[in-house]
């Protein structure tokens, strides 16, 4: 046996309105990074949910009534929902709306009866498309980010069509949010 | 090579649209577009009737009701505001109730879809407290909510 595995995470990612629940009287359900995080008080120890591999951040999550069922929406290509058993940790189901622009979901509810989801979409966000949490690699200096020539190589992930240059110069006209994305204190991030 | 100063990243228009979702299924049951531009943050069922649902956000407080036989969102006819709102829950007792936290401070009361009244103890009355030439705005009902419509 060998491969590394989670064993606790700090800090909570602050940037999700209501972003902690309890599961039961001693589990709270919270998101730290590209994490959700299950965290038993009294036996101090975590379980995780891991946003998919693909997506760029947890943008919200929301807990069913009898508290089995917990939805995670993430920002990937689109704006994606996957809702997870909260005892097998297993992903239960995927919901993909293909007409939102947006990429982020930003609030979402269960109602009474478990029934039905809901889900707000946000702004249309593709400008904001910035590697993040989910990258370990994109730990750079904020101050750093408005002026450096930043090589592409340094960013994986982040395609941009056509513009995509070795002296690709951040433009100043980036929103001020998208420097502030590293608030979450998760060991890859900081 | 001169470097790109700007981007132009083409955007569509802000989205903003609610979805609901049997979620067991994966199917969507309706969308509807709550807002043109004005951020909304928070969407919730009314706890007693599973067809209503709220939406707050800034110079935002709707309902709209789900119809699961047509698989649409409509609206209902609610008082208008102009508060910026930046939190609601429900309540279940006297009857579904919404009270909604506002950007000043104050704490509202909705009954359904119609303003009902904004709480005394509200943070914005606490720190300015009422004006002395305006006793009316002092009167308070028995459950402690100031009426001011």
């Amino acid at each position: 046996m060998s491969g590394l595995t989670h064993r606790f995470l700090f800090g909570v990612n602050a940037e999700i309105s209501s972003n902690i629940h309890f599961i039961d009287d001693s589990t709270i359900l919270y998101v730290a990074g590209h994490n959700v995080v299950l965290y038993d008080q009294l036996e101090a120890r975590q379980k995780f949910i891991h946003g998919a591999e693909k997506s760029e951040k947890i943008t919200s999550v929301a807990l069913c009534e009898h508290k089995k069922y917990v939805a995670v929406a993430e920002r990937g290509e689109g704006a994606m929902i996957n809702v997870y058993n909260t005892k097998t940790l297993r992903k239960y189901k995927t919901l993909v709306y293909e007409k939102w622009v947006t990429k982020d979901v930003i609030a979402m509810a269960f109602s009474n009866d478990n029934q039905t989801l809901l889900t707000l979409g946000g702004e249309e966000a593709r400008h904001s498309a910035m590697p993040n949490c989910a990258m370990p690699n994109s730990a750079m200096p904020n101050s750093a980010m408005p002026n450096s020539a930043m090589p592409n190589s340094a960013m994986p992930n982040y395609t941009m069509p056509n513009y995509a240059m070795p002296n690709y110069t951040m433009p100043m006209c980036m929103p001020p949010f998208v420097h502030t994305v590293h608030k979450c204190a998760c060991s890859p991030c900081v | 090579m001169t470097p790109f100063v700007h981007t132009c990243v083409p955007t569509g228009s802000p989205d903003w649209t609610v979805v609901c979702w049997n979620w067991n299924k994966s199917k969507a049951l309706a969308a509807v577009q709550v807002s043109e531009s004005s951020p909304c943050s928070s969407v919730s069922f009314s706890p007693l009737d599973a067809s209503v649902i709220a939406v707050t956000g800034t110079e935002k407080v709707s309902f709209y009701r789900l119809d699961t036989a047509a698989n649409n969102l409509r609206p209902i006819p609610s008082t208008p505001t102009t508060v910026t709102a930046l939190c609601h829950v429900w309540l279940k007792v006297p009857s579904d109730h919404l009270v909604i936290g506002t950007d000043t401070g104050s704490i509202l009361v909705y009954d359904k879809s119609t303003y009902l009244t904004s709480l005394k103890e509200s943070p914005v009355n606490l720190l300015n407290p009422a004006d002395p030439l305006n006793p009316e705005a002092e009167q308070s009902t028995e459950n402690g909510c100031t009426v001011d419509r």
